[in-house]
């Protein structure tokens, strides 16, 4: 009998060692994160200087009307880079630039849904006007523009790149945001 | 009976449990998703190596235990039922541990979103991109499905699905078998060898972008994860930069003043739609009926009322033939075998008490 109790002790104790160890790559930071030992703090800190970088390059493309310097530090995803620069094209091809200058940006929360996940909520004020593309000279009067972007980001390579973002309007109610949502992208 | 050591050693009481509280530890670690952020559900867990190594062990003890059972003595009175339980689980355990190891060879799983009134295969729609979970020998099954209705029962609230019934049509591209099935959300539907099963549902609008002329420019169904009503979801037209934001409320709604709109109560169905582009709001949020237009640059959109959408979950695993009956018989027996042996210990304890008490 005793020698049952520690067969099945020892094979409790086995499956615990096996499911820990044979899991994707990364399991390490994903169990420190769910027994409470992840730098939080130090991650929102990443992540507020990554929202900052993302803001400013952003507005840079515009600005320049395409220059494509500094997009291979720009912290997105691809598809992300397509659509900028798919929109600037547009403006191009009509003659015109948007220039974006951010003005101000709070962030409200950031939130983990897991060690490599996570989303941001700011609210964000930004101006706008068009110019023209071969004189920038401006054509409409500077626009006042106040957001609320929630950004979703993945931390790939020891980095935190955007991976989607919400745009919202002054007064709309934000969707509730759930861990699945946020570990989704 | 058989002196076999080695035979005795592979039948032994802890390795059969030791396998046993392997397995089912190592399944319920991996599921509970403690390691990594998602497990991929317990059948993939049951695919790795670690539980086939064990699921291979667990076959062979379940052999040699069936020897042992078969090769003992055959016992009269009280002994019988015990032997004959001993053969019956070990049956049952073979039959799911072989069920583990040949579901590893033939599963194929894979989801797919249907509108109703759309098809699926033969040209038609495909499975969700990522849902496809195929194991080497498996054969995916060759069938063309028309989704006809998607009926959800709703709680009384309204936002909480009680369970979700899809009918569709269903036609088998090698024997030519038509028929029209009925699946739900709550208990898996088995038809020709393959379990269906309704998982989500939603709405699909019908969007419509025209020129202020009124010539259609572009113009597709979109599924959107419209339900419960309030839930929001956005999509994006390729070579667009413009992302369209959705709300569907197909009761109508009371609005609050001070959260979406200034709009108050609205009657009948309306979605409501925010327009971006990039960063730049360019249509503030705002109620649209079905059949409205919105203008958007030199653009105009509008949306047609939505169809529902369903989400059908398809297995097909020959492992299961094996898995479950094991499963029934392996529990099965070890309840009745259970009941024997308290039986038998209750009667032992009786006529040990008649002895002492003649004495």
């Amino acid at each position: 009998m005793t020698r049952t109790y520690v067969m099945v002790a020892a094979s409790a104790a086995l499956a615990a060692v096996v499911a820990a160890f044979a899991t994707t790559p990364g399991s390490g930071g994903q169990f420190r994160f769910k027994v409470g030992q992840f730098d939080s703090e130090g991650e929102k800190r990443e992540i507020a200087e990554t929202l900052k970088l993302f803001s400013a390059t952003y507005a840079g493309f515009y600005v320049s009307g395409g220059n494509p310097e500094g997009l291979r530090s720009f912290p997105a995803e691809m598809m992300i880079k397509r659509r900028i620069f798919m929109d600037i094209n547009s403006y191009r091809e009509a003659g015109l630039v948007f220039a974006l200058d951010r003005d101000r940006s709070d962030i409200k929360e950031i939130r983990f849904a897991d060690a490599t996940h996570a989303a941001a909520t700011a609210d964000e004020f930004w101006f706008m006007q068009f110019q023209n593309a071969a004189t920038r000279r401006p054509l409409s009067a500077k626009k006042a523009n106040f957001v609320t972007v929630r950004y979703f980001l993945k931390k790939q390579w020891g980095k935190w790149i955007v991976l989607e973002y919400e745009v919202y309007g002054q007064g709309d109610e934000l969707p509730p945001l759930e861990t699945e949502r946020i570990a989704a992208w | 009976m058989t002196d076999n050591k080695i035979l005795r050693a592979a039948a032994s009481d802890g390795l059969f449990l030791g396998l046993y509280v392997f397995l089912a530890g190592f399944v319920l670690i991996s599921v509970s998703g403690f390691r990594t952020a998602g497990s991929g559900g317990a059948m993939r867990i049951l695919h790795t190596v670690p539980a086939l190594v064990a699921s291979g062990i667990l076959l062979v003890h379940a052999f040699a235990r069936m020897i042992i059972f078969l090769t003992a003595p055959k016992q009269e009175g009280r002994g019988a039922p015990l032997r004959l339980a001993g053969i019956y689980i070990s049956f049952g355990c073979a039959l799911m541990a072989a069920g583990i190891i040949i579901s590893s060879l033939t599963r194929f799983e894979a989801s797919m979103v249907l509108t109703e009134g759309q098809d699926f295969g033969d040209g038609g729609a495909g499975y969700t991109e990522g849902s496809v979970y195929s194991r080497r020998f498996s054969n995916p099954p060759d069938m063309k499905i028309t989704m006809l209705q998607v009926t959800p029962a709703l709680y009384n609230n309204g936002r909480d699905v009680l369970n979700l019934k899809a009918q569709f049509g269903y036609e088998n591209r090698l024997s030519g078998n038509k028929k029209i099935l009925y699946c739900n959300s709550l208990v898996p539907l088995f038809a020709d060898g393959i379990f269906f099963r309704a998982s989500n549902f939603g709405y699909s609008p019908h969007y419509r972008i025209s020129s202020p002329a009124g010539e259609v420019l572009d113009e597709a169904f979109i599924i959107m994860k419209l339900f419960p009503p309030g839930s929001e979801d956005s999509f994006r037209i390729p070579i667009m930069p413009e992302t369209f934001y959705l709300r569907y409320y197909p009761e109508g709604s009371r609005i609050q003043k001070d959260t979406i709109t200034s709009a108050g109560e609205r009657q009948g169905a309306f979605y409501q739609l925010r327009i971006a582009r990039n960063l730049d709001l360019i249509v503030p949020s705002r109620p649209v009926a079905a059949g409205e237009q919105v203008g958007m640059g030199p653009m105009l959109i509008s949306f047609d009322e939505p169809r529902r959408w369903v989400k059908i979950k398809v297995v097909k695993d020959a492992g299961l033939y094996f898995l479950g009956p094991g499963i029934f018989i392996a529990l099965a027996t070890a309840l009745w075998g259970g009941y024997q042996r308290i039986n038998s210990i209750m009667l032992m304890r009786e006529w040990a008490d008649e002895h002492d008490s003649n004495r």
